[in-house]
């Protein structure tokens, strides 16, 4: 058994991620919009002495019509050159993340909708299918701009394979 | 802070131009920057554009929504007259201040928030308040320079 991080954005959204990629979490803070981001990742927030980028998980499921989580989990990522220090990032999320424990018999296909784009891997938990995320996907790489969260996304599905690693 | 910068020419400046438009800050970089006025001296203002006048100089001076999308200069009480390889053009601005360039330290955009159509190449951070580096090239590539969309070549910088 092993324990990852769900992070719940609101319905029927949720992924998870290591316990060593969380550095804390907010319940607010200085938001900055940034003009022509895409939809789900279009703020930087002011966290400590740095404005980082903020990416909203129910928005870039379900479009900007959905409804933004409060919680603001702040994470670590590294570039793909690895990097001497972890940058930090923050996923919008509608509760406090919680601690959950997997095995490797919770392993399951990814969910369609383009999670093979931010996410490596797949567990179910609670009769759920929670995307695994890799934060350097998620911050590191440039998402397609959709009015529709997912509509470009969708159009890759057929291409991508999904499935447990 | 405000500075005048005249046409006749100034020893090429290194600093940045901190301007405020409606709901966001950008820096631009002070070297493609040739006029700053007041908008008391535009003419024949248009929907989304009105006119600056001196001497050879004709340009159509603009205002940016959050979206970069043109605006008239409407109320806006400064401008500037930017020279890029597209061509001149103005962007008027609620606030606008000189910045040196050593007060300046930009960072990169992160890749999620880039977007192909966008100006924003970097930001920096003022205080509590964050203003965006944007590309004068990209901006015009978004503003009705002329009506005909054909570039006037004399107006704007050999390449």
């Amino acid at each position: 058994m092993s324990k990852a991080l769900r992070l719940d954005a609101g319905g029927d959204v949720a992924a998870a991620i290591g316990l060593h990629e969380i550095i804390e979490v907010a319940a607010g803070g200085d938001i900055e919009p940034v003009p022509l981001a895409p939809d789900h990742c279009r703020e930087l927030l002011c966290w400590r002495t740095e404005w980082i980028p903020v990416f909203d998980l129910a928005v870039w499921r379900h479009g900007p019509a959905a409804a933004s989580g409060a919680f603001l989990a702040i994470v670590g990522y590294r570039d793909r050159d690895g990097g001497a220090r972890a940058r930090p990032a923050c996923i919008r999320v509608a509760a406090f993340p919680r601690i959950v424990e997997v095995s490797d018999a919770d392993a399951c296909p990814l969910p369609e909708g383009g999670w093979s784009r931010i996410a490596k891997s797949c567990f179910s938990d609670g009769g759920q299918r929670v995307p695994v995320l890799s934060l350097r996907r998620v911050f590191a790489m440039p998402h397609p701009r959709t009015g529709d969260g997912n509509r470009v996304l969708r159009q890759d599905d057929a291409a991508t394979t999904a499935g447990p690693r | 802070m405000l500075s005048k910068i005249p046409i006749d020419g100034s020893p090429a400046a290194s600093g940045f131009l901190l301007a405020a438009f409606d709901g966001f800050s950008a820096l631009f970089a002070q070297r493609d920057v040739s006029v700053i006025e007041q908008r008391s001296v535009l003419a024949n203002p248009r929907d989304c554009y009105a006119e600056y006048c001196k001497g050879d100089l004709s340009v159509r001076v603009f205002s940016l929504s959050k979206g970069f999308a043109p605006l008239a200069p409407a109320d806006r009480p400064f401008f500037f007259v930017a020279r890029c390889r597209a061509g001149a053009f103005g962007l008027a601005c609620d606030e606008l201040q000189v910045v040196n360039a050593s007060r300046v330290s930009i960072k990169a955009i992160p890749a999620s928030l880039k977007c192909g159509e966008s100006p924003i190449e970097g930001y920096a951070q003022f205080g509590k308040r964050v203003a965006f580096l944007c590309s004068l090239e990209a901006i015009a590539d978004l503003l009705p320079l002329t009506d005909t969309g054909v570039v006037d070549h004399e107006q704007s910088i050999a390449a």
